[in-house]
């Protein structure tokens, strides 16, 4: 698997002050393992928690060549801050994954490994296929999991198993142009990269990942972001 | 193509048989059946969804040993980032 392809993980934070020195530490683990050239690049929205004065502290650990803070004065959402961080990214591949632990690291070298096989432009992390779950969603976090993504499959056939998962890989230039065209927020904004990424022939392949919910905080999914989500889901019907 | 030309392409395509169907000289009975399809089907489509949902969720995989296994991970990071002063003890 030894590359000489550089890796650019995005990680956005909102108050993870503990979790951005744990993950930042189980990244340089497992890049360092499997031998991976490797950047990390932390968008953090001016988090009250201090999360980057921390994450100051990790560079000086581990370089500020390889630890980027991309700083934003407030909280401007997701999406956005995607767009913010894949500006300063300088790797071959980006790999995007929440900063709560919900992605454990230990699966990127599955990542790169299922992109060298099929040459993919895109490898998303699915809970859905064997080898794939969750740790700790009781019956209705697993409900709208599952109604969400049957919906939106339904309606908008993508092709692949898991539309809302954040967990995924890209080639930069592909997820520079994809970026450029996708318009949602939210859980929706995982959903329209992936049908406009299907739309325009980019190669998918998938890995199996068990998303563990977060240790520490809370998540957010309540009703307005599955309303958000079905207006997504509708507004893509319409235009893609 | 845009996906609701496809979807709207289909309700069309649907209709246009449905509508022909009526126009059969047949018994009054198939007549009903025929006149009920499109309920009929969407109350099976109805079904269809709720059982496959259902289904997914019952089987959505469950996986403990991958909580335990990140909380020893998280252990591990923690005794070596607190160790460079990074994180605070406890
Ligand atoms: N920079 C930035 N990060 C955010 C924002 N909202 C959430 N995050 C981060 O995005 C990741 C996913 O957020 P989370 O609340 O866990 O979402 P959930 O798992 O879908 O409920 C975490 O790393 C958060 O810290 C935001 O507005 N700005
Ligand atoms: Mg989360």
């Amino acid at each position: 698997m030894p590359s000489k392809r550089k890796y650019s993980v995005l990680l956005p934070t909102y108050n993870e002050r503990e979790n951005i020195a744990l993950i930042t530490w189980l990244l340089v683990e497992t890049f360092t393992k499997s031998k991976l050239d490797w950047e990390i690049i932390v968008i953090d929205d001016a988090s009250p928690d201090g999360t980057q004065l921390v994450v100051k502290k990790l560079q000086k650990e581990y370089g500020e060549d390889r630890l980027i803070l991309a700083a934003r004065p407030g909280k401007m959402g997701l999406g956005s801050a995607y767009v913010h961080g894949l500006r300063r990214a300088k790797g071959d591949f980006v790999i995007i994954m929440d900063a709560d632990l919900s992605h454990h690291p230990k699966y990127i070298p599955d990542f790169v490994k299922a992109q060298q096989k099929a040459d993919a432009d895109i490898v998303t992390g699915t809970r859905y296929v064997a080898g794939g779950g969750v740790d700790g969603w009781d019956f209705r976090r697993k409900l709208t999991s599952r109604g969400a993504n049957f919906l939106a499959a339904t309606v908008l056939q993508p092709g692949v198993s898991d539309l809302t998962g954040s967990f995924r890989l890209y080639r930069k230039s592909v997820l520079e142009e994809l970026m450029a065209q996708c318009v949602s927020t939210g859980y929706a904004f995982q959903m329209e990269i992936m049908v406009r990424a299907r739309n325009q022939g980019h190669t998918v392949a998938e890995v199996p990942i068990v998303f563990v919910d977060r240790l520490f905080g809370s998540s957010k999914l309540g009703t307005k972001e599955i309303v958000f989500f079905i207006k997504g889901m509708l507004w893509l019907l319409f235009t893609t | 193509m845009r996906r609701i030309a496809k979807l709207l392409g289909w309700a069309v395509g649907l209709l246009a048989v449905w509508l022909a169907a009526l126009q059969l000289e047949v018994s009054r009975r198939t007549h009903i059946l025929i006149l009920l399809a499109p309920v009929i089907s969407v109350a099976a489509f109805g079904v269809y969804s709720v059982v496959l949902l259902l289904y997914g969720v019952l089987t959505f995989s469950d996986r403990p040993e991958e909580g335990r296994a990140l909380k020893q991970d998280v252990d591990r990071a923690r005794r070596d980032l607190t160790a460079k002063g990074i994180l605070e003890p406890g």
